[in-house]
């Protein structure tokens, strides 16, 4: 269980790795069109690597349901969501709502599927969860998808950088919530 | 109501995300982690393709969607900035994999949570991706404690089973 522990953290680490180059992307091209490029990137390399290592048991594939090939499509459609609701809600209300409808989900779907029932115990671990990512919202990069709000820094913007373009794009009302 | 309304979509996104984790682990477990992940970002990409095509007919007609905080006028993008797809590729196959191995979708999710503010910190503190370089506060590191001791507890709770 260890192995996993660490697979799943360091899988964390990829995320944010992958949610901060679509999000310098993003800056550019727009976020959906940054989306496109990540997936295409993405499809790309494991094109490769499916091709190098060989596919065994692809009939097994056929057995699994219909819903489990849609799995993808979820991927974009987030980029979609959060990338409109980002902008008009401010970072850390972002960062809460879409970290509390993750963890509930995980808590309902693990239900049927572990025979984990989502107890008082358990809910307070995702209370907590949520507490402890508010609070660590100046870290939340790459948490949300990421673009350039969150990636923008603190402190003074000088002149055409990047930081101070962003600055200026993302003049919002709700800038007053990010850190 | 138009608040309420983005607040629905910002909760509806964390459950599409779950939901997604939570169907390509299963394809995975038909197949292989890499397939799933192979399939995942193939669909994905006709999808985002779609909605690039659907934002970009809707403005047409002045209605704002998905792009809200559009790209930056005259800002090109350097090419390392394409290649998300790469570190991107691995992490389906590595949520398939901690997910299927038996730790359950709730703690998969807040370890995965862990190691994307634990990115974070490192990117705060040491000034990665043209940061200004950020001393961590104390509220972070209670934050920090906090978000470990929720993930600890649905670990552990799920080995109980």
């Amino acid at each position: 269980m260890t192995i996993l522990i660490l697979l799943a953290l360091l899988n964390g680490g990829l995320i944010a790795a992958s949610r901060s180059i679509n999000g310098r992307l993003g800056m550019s091209i727009g976020a959906l069109r940054s989306s496109f490029w990540n997936h295409l990137g993405g499809l790309f390399l494991l094109t490769v690597l499916l091709a190098a290592v060989g596919l065994s048991d692809l009939d097994r594939a056929f057995g699994a349901p219909p819903a489990a090939y849609c799995g993808g499509a979820l991927g974009a459609l987030f980029v979609a969501m959060s990338s409109r609701v980002l902008p008009r809600l401010g970072a850390v209300t972002t960062l809460t709502l879409v970290i509390g409808g993750q963890m509930a989900t995980g808590l309902v779907i693990d239900y049927p599927i572990w025979g984990m029932p989502p107890d008082p115990l358990r809910i307070a671990a995702v209370a907590l969860i949520i507490l402890g990512a508010v609070l660590m919202r100046g870290a939340s990069r790459g948490v949300t998808h990421c673009n350039s709000a969150l990636i923008r820094p603190a402190g003074r913007c000088e002149g055409g950088s990047i930081r101070c373009l962003a600055e200026r794009r993302d003049r919002v009302p709700s800038q007053s919530d990010m850190r | 109501m138009g608040r309420a309304i983005d607040w629905l979509l910002a909760s509806a996104a964390g459950v599409v995300l779950a939901v997604m984790i939570q169907l390509n682990s299963q394809l995975a477990a038909h197949s292989s982690a890499f397939f799933a992940s192979w399939i995942a970002h193939g669909v994905g990409a006709v999808v985002a393709l779609f909605l690039v095509a659907a934002a970009s007919w809707l403005a047409r007609f002045g209605r704002d969607a998905g792009d809200a905080a559009g790209p930056l006028p005259r800002l090109s993008a350097p090419f390392w900035a394409y290649l998300g797809g790469i570190p991107g590729a691995f992490t389906v196959v590595l949520a398939a994999i901690a997910v299927n191995g038996g730790l359950t979708l709730s703690a998969t999710l807040a370890l995965m949570l862990v190691g994307q503010m634990a990115f974070g910190m490192a990117a705060d503190s040491f000034g990665w991706f043209g940061l200004a370089r950020r001393p961590l506060a104390a509220r972070e590191l209670l934050g920090a404690l906090a978000l470990l001791a929720g993930s600890a507890i649905l670990l552990l709770r799920g080995n109980e089973s």
